[in-house]
C-alpha cells in the first residue's frame, strides 16, 4: 500500500520541506536521484527519512515543480500512451498538452525561477516545456520589449547598434 | 523503434541536452559546484545572465528568418550567443523542418509554406516568375522566353539554385543562384567550361551552393559535371566574381553522370554519380581535391532497390547512404573510419517507413527527394505525401494527394545567421 512507498522531504531555500515519493522524484530529477544515490548506502539501516537540502530553489517554484513532477512522472498517475512526445502521431494531442499550457501560464518571474530550477535539478521535460516557454515571450515582441521584459540593458554603443540595425535591417 | 542504432536516437537528444556546453563545464562535480555558485551568486540572476539556459531558450525561438538576426540586436551577448558556430549548428538540427517546398514539374514550379509566410516573407517572392522574367529573353541568353527552360537543383544556405538550358538542347548554358526572400539573384554562365568541339550539345552539369553568409551575403557555389571520362568540380566565389582553378579526377567507363542528389559534410561536398554502376563524387573544399568514392554493393544491386541517397545520418553528420527497397525498407550505409584509419562502408541499420507510415502492402509509394543535409525524406504514397525526419522518425503528411506526382519536391530552409560585426 501507500505507507510501502518510500518518500524523501525536500527543503527549498527558504526553509520549507516537501515530501515527494522517491520513485517519482528520482524518476524525474537527474541531480535529485543522485543525492538519494550518495545518501542510501549510510540509511539502508535506518527508518529515518532523508530530507534533502535545495538551496537553489525556493518553496514558491520547489512547489510548482513538485506539481510537474506529480504530474508527469507519477505512473499512477499518468494515463493514456507512455509519457513520449516523439512517439505521438501528428495530430495527437498529448494527454498533458493542456496541462502544460496552464503551467506555463505565468509571469516572466516566475517563468524563469522556473527554468533554473529545472536545469539545477536537472528535469530535462521541464526544462525544455519552461525554456519554450520563453522564447515564445520573445515572439512578436519589438527589441525594446524584449530588453523591457527581460531586463537587459543594452550594451552596445551607439555606433555599432547603428551598425547591427543595417545589416540586418531586412527582419524589421 | 525503427532505427537500430541507438547513435542515431542519441543525436536527436543532443539538441536538447540540458548540459549545453559540455566542453566547456564537462558533468563534474566541480561543474555542478560552480553552476551552484553561479546561481547563487549576489544578484539572483535571471536565466538572461546565464549564457546556458539562454542558449536553450534562444534554440527554441522559431525557426524564421527574422528570428535570430533580431536576437541578436538584444545585447553584445545575445549577439555572441547566436552567431557561435555550434549554437547555429544546434539550431538548425533542432528545427529540423523547412520553411516550406518547391513541388511540381520545372516549368510550374509552386512554393508551399509549412510556417506562416508573413512572418517569413512575402509569399509572391517565392514564384519562379521573379527571376524568369529578369533573365528570360534578355540579359546575356539570345534566347527567347520559349526557349528557356528551367531546371531546379535545389537548396541550400537559403539560396536556391536553378540552371538554364536551351528547351531543345542538352548542354548547361548558365546558373541561378536565387535568394526568395530578398530576391537578390546571381546568373552565372557556365558555357566557357563547355568544349565545342568535345560536346557539341554542350554539357548537362550540376551545381550547388556550399556557403553562403549573410543575407545579402557573399556565397559559393561549386559546379559538376562530366565528360568522356573525366569528372570536374570549379568553385565560384560571388565575393571575388570569378571561377577558381578547376578540378578532376578519372571515372571509369561506362558513363557517368552527375546526380542531383549532394550533401555537404563540413567542408566537403558529395555528389552522387549514375551510371553503369553509383558512385560518389568528393570534393574536398580546403583542399580543392576531387576524388570518386565507391559504393556498396547493395547500392548498385538495381533489381533490389527504388532509389540511392546520400544523407549524414552517421554518428556526427558523417556520410551516409540511403538505399530504399521498392517496400520503403531503407538500408542506411555510413562512410566511417576503422580503427586502421581507412575509411569504408558499415550497414548501420535499417529503416521501416513502411511501417512508420502504416502502409498496407500494396499501392502507390515512391520516394521523391531525401534532403541529405538535414535528413529529411519526402515520400510520396496512397496516402499521401509525408515529410519523415530520419534522425528522430517523426514525420508530417504535408499533402493530402499526390500533388507532385510529375515532379520533384525540394524543402527550402531559411535559418539565417546574423550578420557579423568585423
Amino acid at each position: 500500500m501507500a505507507s510501502e512507498k518510500k518518500v524523501v522531504f525536500l527543503r527549498s531555500s527558504d526553509g520549507e520541506a516537501f515530501e515527494v515519493s522517491e520513485e517519482v522524484i528520482s524518476a524525474a530529477s537527474v541531480t535529485i536521484k543522485g543525492m538519494i544515490d550518495e545518501e542510501s548506502p549510510s540509511r539502508a539501516d535506518t527508518a529515518a527519512t532523508t530530507t534533502l537540502a535545495i538551496p537553489n530553489v525556493t518553496a514558491a517554484t520547489l512547489s510548482r515543480v513538485l506539481h510537474y513532477v506529480n504530474k508527469h512522472f507519477d505512473a499512477a498517475a499518468v494515463v493514456g500512451r507512455p509519457d513520449d512526445y516523439i512517439f505521438c502521431a501528428p495530430g495527437d494531442e498529448h494527454p498533458l498538452a493542456r496541462f502544460d499550457d496552464d503551467f506555463v501560464d505565468v509571469d516572466n518571474d516566475t517563468l524563469i525561477d522556473l527554468v533554473h530550477a529545472a536545469e539545477y535539478l536537472h528535469i530535462k521535460k521541464l526544462f525544455d516545456l519552461t525554456c519554450k516557454a520563453v522564447a515564445d515571450k520573445l515572439k512578436g515582441r519589438t527589441i525594446d520589449q524584449i530588453r523591457e521584459t527581460f531586463g537587459i540593458v543594452n550594451d552596445y554603443t551607439v555606433e555599432e547598434e547603428v551598425e547591427v540595425y543595417r545589416e540586418n535591417s531586412w527582419a524589421f | 523503434m525503427y532505427m537500430d542504432d541507438q547513435g542515431l536516437l542519441s543525436e536527436l537528444h543532443l539538441a536538447v541536452d540540458l548540459r549545453p556546453s559540455q566542453t566547456a563545464r564537462g558533468t563534474s562535480t566541480l561543474g555542478r559546484d560552480e553552476k551552484r555558485r553561479r546561481l547563487t551568486g549576489p544578484s539572483p540572476a535571471s536565466p538572461m545572465d546565464l549564457d546556458d539556459p539562454l542558449s536553450e531558450i534562444l534554440l527554441r525561438l522559431p525557426p524564421l528568418p527574422s528570428s535570430l538576426p533580431r536576437a541578436s540586436l538584444v545585447c553584445t551577448r545575445w549577439r555572441r550567443l547566436v552567431t557561435d558556430p555550434s549554437f547555429l549548428r544546434r539550431f538548425r538540427a533542432h528545427h529540423w523542418k523547412p520553411l516550406g517546398v518547391f513541388f511540381g514539374g520545372d516549368r510550374d514550379l509552386s512554393f508551399s509554406f509549412f510556417l506562416g509566410p508573413r512572418d517569413s516573407a512575402p509569399s509572391e517572392r517565392f514564384s519562379l516568375r521573379v527571376p524568369r522574367e529578369c533573365h528570360e529573353g534578355g540579359g546575356g541568353g539570345q534566347a527567347g522566353r520559349n526557349d528557356c527552360f528551367w531546371e531546379f537543383f535545389g537548396c541550400r544556405h537559403g539560396r536556391v539554385v536553378l540552371a538554364n538550358r536551351s528547351g531543345y538542347g542538352y548542354g548547361t548554358r548558365q546558373i541561378l543562384v536565387w535568394n526568395p526572400v530578398t530576391g537578390e539573384d546571381h546568373l552565372l554562365g557556365v558555357s566557357q567550361f563547355s568544349d565545342s568541339n568535345q560536346s557539341p550539345y554542350g554539357l548537362h552539369m550540376q551545381a550547388a551552393v556550399i556557403c553562403a553568409s549573410g543575407h545579402n551575403g557573399p556565397f559559393k557555389l561549386a559546379l559538376a559535371w562530366e565528360d568522356r571520362s573525366r569528372a570536374h568540380v570549379c568553385v565560384y566565389s560571388s565575393e571575388t566574381g570569378a571561377w577558381g582553378n578547376i578540378a578532376s579526377t578519372a571515372i571509369l567507363r561506362p558513363w557517368f553522370i552527375v546526380g542531383r542528389g549532394n550533401v555537404m559534410v563540413g567542408n566537403t561536398i558529395y555528389w552522387i554519380l549514375f551510371g553503369g554502376r553509383v558512385r560518389i563524387l568528393e570534393f574536398d573544399l580546403d583542399r580543392q581535391k576531387l576524388s570518386v568514392i565507391k559504393v556498396p554493393q547493395a547500392a548498385n544491386d538495381y533489381e533490389n532497390h527504388c532509389g540511392v541517397f546520400l544523407c549524414t545520418l552517421a554518428k556526427g553528420g558523417g556520410l551516409s547512404l540511403m538505399v530504399m527497397s521498392e517496400n520503403l525498407r531503407g538500408q542506411l550505409w555510413v562512410w566511417e573510419k576503422t580503427a586502421d584509419g581507412v575509411f569504408q562502408w558499415m550497414l548501420q541499420g535499417t529503416i521501416e517507413l513502411d511501417m512508420l507510415l502504416s502502409l498496407r502492402s500494396e499501392g502507390h509509394r515512391s520516394i521523391l527527394w531525401l534532403e541529405g543535409d538535414d535528413n529529411v525524406m519526402f515520400v510520396s504514397t496512397y496516402k499521401g505525401i509525408f515529410m519523415v525526419h530520419l534522425q528522430s522518425m517523426q514525420f508530417e503528411k504535408i499533402f493530402e494527394t499526390d500533388a507532385v506526382s510529375d515532379g520533384s519536391i525540394f524543402p527550402f530552409k531559411y535559418l539565417h545567421a546574423p550578420a557579423c560585426l568585423t
